[in-house]
């Protein structure tokens, strides 16, 4: 395979400086994870100003992920009834993965990479207690733990293609092809890309360490995501043809202190959902 | 090495090899072809498999 298709962190840092900048409100949104100051009512009325957003949001809030016995119908609503940090983080997912343009890149499927996104964000939820994660922020890390991956595609396409068809050639991880290919994974191309938008501590590390749990903090929540994507994986919710169960970090393993009874009552909560949550999160 | 977690895991469980129970094994063997044997993957493996026989229709 071809060495030019090595890439150098100037190379997705010059990239990266050339991103458009996040919806306003997804960013005030970011800043406000882990500010007790934040002016939720202000917040909430940004929200409201974008209606593609704000009918999106009512979508999710509204389907079997939250289960409300009512309907809700504004953003306010929302917010009294599911509270703002799951509000907040249905609407930087959604304002998130809007940004990338992928269609140029041969061989990337925009829609398994969803369908993975929120299976991996659904067991995140789901294992967020037995890390003492917040459940909410565990989703949103699940969602978006792999949006290196979508820099990948939408700026570098033809070497992402060349990814690709080097991962269907050897049949092996993606995660492998790309260390191969590109000389760096998506994982550590999420994570600069996550200290470029000034993601909070939590996220930067669930999105940059998801495939290397060991070398995180006993309670980062890339340990929660790396399972939680192991799982989703295991149940093929991609629904990709190319699908490979992943093998877990045994430290990580260790850490969120799984056994079978809790494996089968995770997978059995994230398949629950899914195919509602897919339906509600994709463009 | 992978194909053996799968045999394993299938005795374990005492599932027959026939009909549906057949073809979710066969399709959880290749899919966990790459995933080695650790005994937390045998774990996840066998949670699967579980969750598909109870949920898919005989």
């Amino acid at each position: 395979m071809s060495s030019s298709y090595l890439l150098t962190h100037e190379h997705v840092r010059g990239r990266l400086n050339q991103l458009p900048s996040l919806p306003s409100v997804v960013a005030e949104l970011l800043h406000s994870i882990g500010n007790e100051d934040a002016d939720i009512d202000k917040i909430a009325r940004q929200i409201a100003k974008d209606q593609g957003l704000t009918a999106r949001v009512l979508r999710v809030a509204n389907s079997s992920f939250y289960g409300l016995q009512s309907r809700v119908g504004t953003i306010n609503e929302a917010v009294v009834v599911l509270g703002f940090r799951a509000v907040r983080s249905m609407v930087m997912a959604v304002g998130m993965n809007g940004v990338f343009r992928v269609d140029q890149c041969r061989g990337f499927d925009a829609q398994a990479y969803l369908r993975h996104g929120v299976g991996v964000g659904l067991a995140s939820r789901a294992l967020a207690p037995l890390a003492g994660q917040n459940p909410e922020l565990a989703f949103t890390g699940g969602l978006l733990h792999d949006i290196g991956q979508l820099v990948l595609a939408s700026n570098f396409s033809a070497q992402y293609s060349a990814v690709l068809d080097y991962r269907n050639k050897h049949d092996c991880l993606l995660v492998v092809a790309e260390r191969d290919i590109l000389g760096m994974d998506h994982a550590e191309v999420g994570g600069m890309l996550a200290a470029t938008w000034h993601f909070p501590d939590s996220l930067c590390q669930a999105v940059a360490e998801h495939h290397s749990p060991a070398s995180a903090l006993a309670d980062s929540l890339a340990n929660v995501v790396h399972i939680a994507d192991a799982f989703a994986h295991a149940l093929e919710l991609s629904g990709s043809s190319t699908e490979l169960a992943m093998a877990v970090d045994r430290t990580a393993w260790a850490r969120l202190g799984l056994d079978g009874d809790k494996c089968r009552k995770v997978l059995g909560e994230t398949e629950h959902c899914f195919e509602d949550t897919y339906q509600v999160l994709k463009v | 090495m992978t194909q053996d977690l799968g045999h394993d895991a299938a005795e374990q469980t005492q599932v027959t090899r026939s009909g549906n129970d057949g073809l979710i094994i066969k399709k959880l063997n290749h899919l966990f072809r790459k995933a080695g044997d650790a005994p937390e993957m045998r774990l996840i493996y066998q949670a699967v498999l579980k969750f598909h026989q109870n949920n898919t229709p005989a």
